[in-house]
């Protein structure tokens, strides 16, 4: 972020928005796709020019290159515009990609830039789009609908909105982001709820790192002097909870001594309670109090003791069920702020981070332990060193590039892509560092027989059949809470009939969960290389009458 | 924007009837977008005494060069004989009409012009508008 004057890209296949904003929004400094210095409107060539701002996608890429130092994106929606020059999509209507080509652009640029806060400039009365938009954390919306359109004012005030919030953000941190979407809007939820004082709830399923963005991110952001604790509920006897969470006094009960809870522990810190769901009820009534009064009474004690404890509640459960079934007290639940929840995205939707991750969690499941040990032993037998411990690569050419790099092939690699990951970065984390060490100690037995020459001994290759092994035996464990599979059975006229009805829901249940990846569907239900399968078992959906998702909110 | 493609969804699209509802509120909604949204750009902007020239050439060109042309011609190719049987759209109309006869004025710069027009293209948007939500809330 720029400490000067912020720069603003406007995209906009006409120039309607660009003479209001260089008229009356002078501000800002605005990006162009000329290289003259000076804002456009001194600029004594500016009558006619086309490089004030980006008309296509194409355009917008290149003033990103020119200029990557771009503080927001001003981002029209509709666009009149030649098929060749629209963004890649896979609506078949040019009526509705033109109509929503800023979507597609969008889309696009979350890809390739997933924290560049984009405002999207539409008049459309009513936003078909906005879940999409949401879906992509678009920072904010123009709805120039109304006495907005046009409204240089409000286009002001949401810009300096957008840039506020975006000053709010320091850098990552250990967390890893990764560069998807949902993550980028996740990072920016977490930082603007850390520095308010409400209690935080922490949605995601099991293995996402909740408890990490609680400790690495949420805590650390609030600066907070006091310590951070994690309480396991579901690791607790019911009967000890209300004793671990607000403390005992002697003689409470039998055997019972003085000594504070984990809530006076985290007095000004940060409280995680993971897997609040599993809180008992009548604790929950003694936690609401907590929450509302900010003080804590140890068990057999009258008088209560204040503390200063920021609140965050973790969970990988359905609350707002619990809530419904009874087991979970409504009040409680809305002091939980659940309209400001933070939804950790599971790995699966956020696979393109597959790399970063495998990376950050081989480095760290190396550099302590007995694979650190291990990888020490290694480096001395094989006499290997680097500037970083530990690398990865991916691909035929792997080139070594730390003491121990290890090289996933391809095809691999596709197969971990495509592996469903109930278990999330946890799982992940078992994986990789399962296969690393067995690769690591094979290659440490093979430098000790004298087999491997140290030309080679810094490239470590995963066997393909050690990950396909690993993701296989995962594929087995069926998670708790997981759906199974449940089809309907319907007479029909023939068997023929009744098998292809059967399999056309095993089909759309396995599509479903696969979230439309083909791929995904082939490694769950066909046997050897998903890659090549996901074309038959795309044209066995096809076959069976099924049909292929559209985008979100693409219907019209 | 879709100023510009009025030319070309004319070219594609067949010939609806304006008195069914859907096509009256599709008709509404694209009366606000390339008209009404479009003439008062500059006008809403701009206060009651700060007309500099540029800002009443950017005027000018919202009223009488969009890029699909004239403001009131565009609007009586989208309108067309449905003006006489909505109130106000005839409104519109005669409020576009009197901005035609400001040009010469306007163009000219002066500062009565200027206001005048600014004043009809605000409503003009305004009216636009409140058509488009009378059709949308049900009102045939």
């Amino acid at each position: 972020m720029n400490t000067s004057v912020p720069r603003l890209l406007i995209v906009d296949d006409g120039d309607r928005y660009v003479e209001v904003a260089h008229r009356f929004l002078r501000g800002y400094r605005y990006v162009t796709r000329c290289r003259l210095q000076g804002p456009c409107w001194t600029c004594p060539e500016r009558n006619g020019c086309t490089l004030t701002h980006a008309h296509d996608l194409a355009e917008t890429l290149e003033a990103l290159r020119l200029h990557p130092d771009v503080d927001v994106v001003l981002l029209d929606v509709a666009f009149d515009l030649p098929m060749e020059r629209l963004a890649p999509s896979h609506e078949l209507s040019l009526e509705k990609r033109r109509r929503l080509q800023g979507i597609d652009i969008l889309a696009h640029l979350r890809r390739t830039y997933p924290e560049l806060p984009v405002v999207l400039m539409t008049s459309e009365e009513e936003l078909a789009y906005e879940e999409t938009a949401a879906a992509l954390a678009v920072d904010e919306y123009v709805t120039l609908a109304g006495a907005d359109a046009f409204d240089a004012r409000a286009l002001g005030l949401l810009v300096e909105r957008v840039l506020a919030r975006r000053v709010l953000t320091p850098d990552p941190g250990q967390y890893r982001w990764g560069t998807g979407a949902a993550m980028a809007r996740l990072r920016r939820d977490a930082w603007v709820l850390a520095r308010t004082p409400l209690p935080i709830l922490l949605l995601g399923e099991s293995g996402t790192g909740k408890s990490a963005l609680a400790e690495q991110v949420i805590h650390p952001a609030s600066h907070r002097k006091g310590a951070f604790l994690t309480v396991d509920l579901a690791a607790l006897p019911e009967t000890l909870v209300a004793a671990e969470l607000f403390g005992t006094s002697r003689g409470a009960f039998s055997g019972a001594r003085d000594r504070a809870g984990r809530f006076e522990r985290a007095h000004g810190g940060t409280l995680l309670l993971d897997e609040i769901g599993n809180l008992p009820l009548d604790v929950q009534r003694t936690l609401l109090l907590a929450i509302e009064s900010g003080r804590v009474t140890r068990l057999g004690e009258t008088t209560p003791r204040p503390v200063d404890v920021r609140l965050i509640a973790a969970t990988n459960s359905d609350l707002a069920a619990a809530v419904r079934a009874g087991r979970f007290r409504a009040d409680l639940y809305q002091r939980l702020n659940p309209s400001a929840r933070l939804v950790v995205p599971a790995l699966r939707d956020r696979i393109q981070d597959l790399p970063e991750l495998v990376a950050c969690l081989l480095t760290r499941g190396f550099s302590r332990g007995p694979n650190a040990g291990l990888l020490a032993e290694y480096k001395r037998a094989a006499r290997v060193a680097g500037e970083d411990d530990i690398a990865v690569c991916v691909g035929r050419a792997a080139q070594a590039t730390a003491a121990v790099t290890f090289a996933i092939s391809p095809a691999s690699f596709q197969r971990m892509r495509a592996h469903r990951w109930s278990g999330n970065v946890r799982e992940l984390d078992h994986v990789v560092n399962t296969a690393a060490v067995f690769a690591l100690a094979d290659t440490l037995a093979a430098v000790e027989s004298g087999r491997v020459v140290s030309a080679n001994a810094q490239l470590l290759p995963i066997p393909a059949k050690l990950i396909s092994e690993l993701l296989r035996h995962r594929n087995d464990i069926v998670p708790a809470g997981s759906k199974g599979l449940s089809v309907e059975i319907r007479p029909a006229a023939t068997l023929h009939a009744l098998s292809r009805q059967l399999e056309a829901q095993v089909f759309r249940a396995t599509y479903e969960e696969c979230d439309g990846n083909f791929e995904a569907v082939a490694a769950r239900l066909l046997d050897g290389d998903a890659a090549r399968n996901a074309r038959r078992a795309r044209l066995r959906f096809n076959q069976l009458g099924l049909r292929v998702r559209r985008s979100p909110n693409r219907r019209k | 924007m879709l100023a510009r493609s009025v030319w070309c969804w004319q070219g594609v699209m067949p010939e609806r009837d304006p008195s069914s509802t859907a096509e009256a509120r599709r008709l509404a909604a694209r009366l606000v977008h390339d008209v009404g949204k479009q003439v008062a750009r500059t006008a809403r902007n701009v206060g009651d005494t700060c007309w500099t020239p540029e800002a009443a050439g950017m005027m000018a060109r919202d009223l009488y060069a969009l890029p699909t042309g004239r403001a009131s011609a565009v609007f009586g190719r989208l309108a067309g004989t449905t003006v006489g049987a909505r109130p106000l759209l005839r409104q519109v109309r005669a409020l576009l009409v009197e901005i035609d006869d400001l040009e010469r004025a306007v163009l000219a710069g002066e500062p009565s012009a200027l206001i005048r027009a600014a004043h009809a293209a605000r409503a003009v948007e305004e009216i636009l508008r409140a058509h488009a939500r009378a059709l949308s809330e049900g009102d045939p």
